[in-house]
């Protein structure tokens, strides 16, 4: 992956004024998206509990997902994954943009925890 | 013979009541422990209603803070292995303990909740976390969904 294409999956939301509210179809007990309805401060103490990446990820789950990652209150962050792992899938320099813009677009007003763990020569 | 064992009075949504020990439940959750605390309830008249938790959630939140109150003295390994066995139930029944563990502020009982749906969707492919939480009206038109698909091929 691009640092384009990394910095338009973070942006997206930003942009997007014209949510439609999305009609979902109520289906009794097991077959309803519960997850999508639970408050946001739920949702937020949830998400910050995963690697930063991976709760950014969410964002293309569905529409109502877009923005959700950004109220996330800790940010942990590790090349190790996104750049050197196994499932490596942006490109070295792509992971300083991946920080600046993580810091830049979470919109909570708090910060609980922050962790960066760094592998390879980055210039951060 | 000790004194008699302090009780308080809970309501379900369908009005069915359960008597708890109060220490049980001022330990675990804030609200019942302000309620007390601040004399707002009335061991001789008060129910405590809680109307958005029904009476299977109640009963489960009941024994989770009795269990928790009786056996904090045992070893963290069988802590676990119970509260994981607690968990044991199905997404709707996650979400209601959730709902209600969020109601009467029971903080161990909720990061543990919260612990397990960050499990589910920890290292998963998009795919997956939408069938595990039935998220199958994703909002985008098929141009969207196409495009993230191409961008973001890993994610899927």
């Amino acid at each position: 992956m691009n640092c384009r294409k990394l910095s338009q999956i973070m942006d997206s939301g930003s942009s997007t004024h014209e949510h439609d509210p999305v009609k979902r179809q109520k289906e009794n007990n097991e077959g309803e998206d519960r997850i999508s309805e639970l408050p946001e401060c739920i949702i937020s103490r949830i998400l910050s509990l995963l690697p930063t990446e991976e709760a950014v990820r969410t964002s293309v789950l569905s529409k109502e997902w877009i923005n959700h990652w950004r109220s996330i209150t800790s940010l942990h962050l590790d090349d190790i994954d996104m750049v050197y792992g196994r499932t490596k899938h942006i490109e070295h320099e792509c992971f300083e943009r991946f920080i600046y813009r993580s810091l830049l677009l979470t919109n909570s007003p708090r910060l609980d925890n922050f962790s960066l763990s760094i592998h390879g020569h980055h210039d951060v | 013979m000790g004194s008699p064992v302090k009780k308080i009075m809970l309501c379900s949504s369908e009005k069915e009541i359960f008597s708890v020990e109060e220490q049980v439940m001022v330990q675990h959750s804030v609200i019942i422990n302000n309620m007390i605390e601040d004399g707002s309830y009335n061991h001789e008249e008060s129910k405590i209603p809680l109307d958005c938790v029904d009476s299977k959630t109640l009963k489960k939140v009941i024994d989770y803070c009795t269990h928790h109150t009786h056996h904090h003295n045992d070893n963290q390994e069988d802590l676990e292995a119970w509260d994981a066995q607690f968990l044991n139930v199905d997404s709707n029944g996650l979400y209601d303990l959730l709902m209600a563990a969020n109601y009467l502020e029971i903080r161990n009982l909720l990061d543990l909740i919260y612990g397990t749906i960050k499990n589910m969707i920890k290292g998963k492919k998009i795919d997956e976390i939408r069938r595990i939480f039935n998220i199958k009206d994703h909002g985008f038109t098929p141009e969207e969904e196409e495009q993230n698909r191409k961008e973001y091929p890993h994610f899927y």
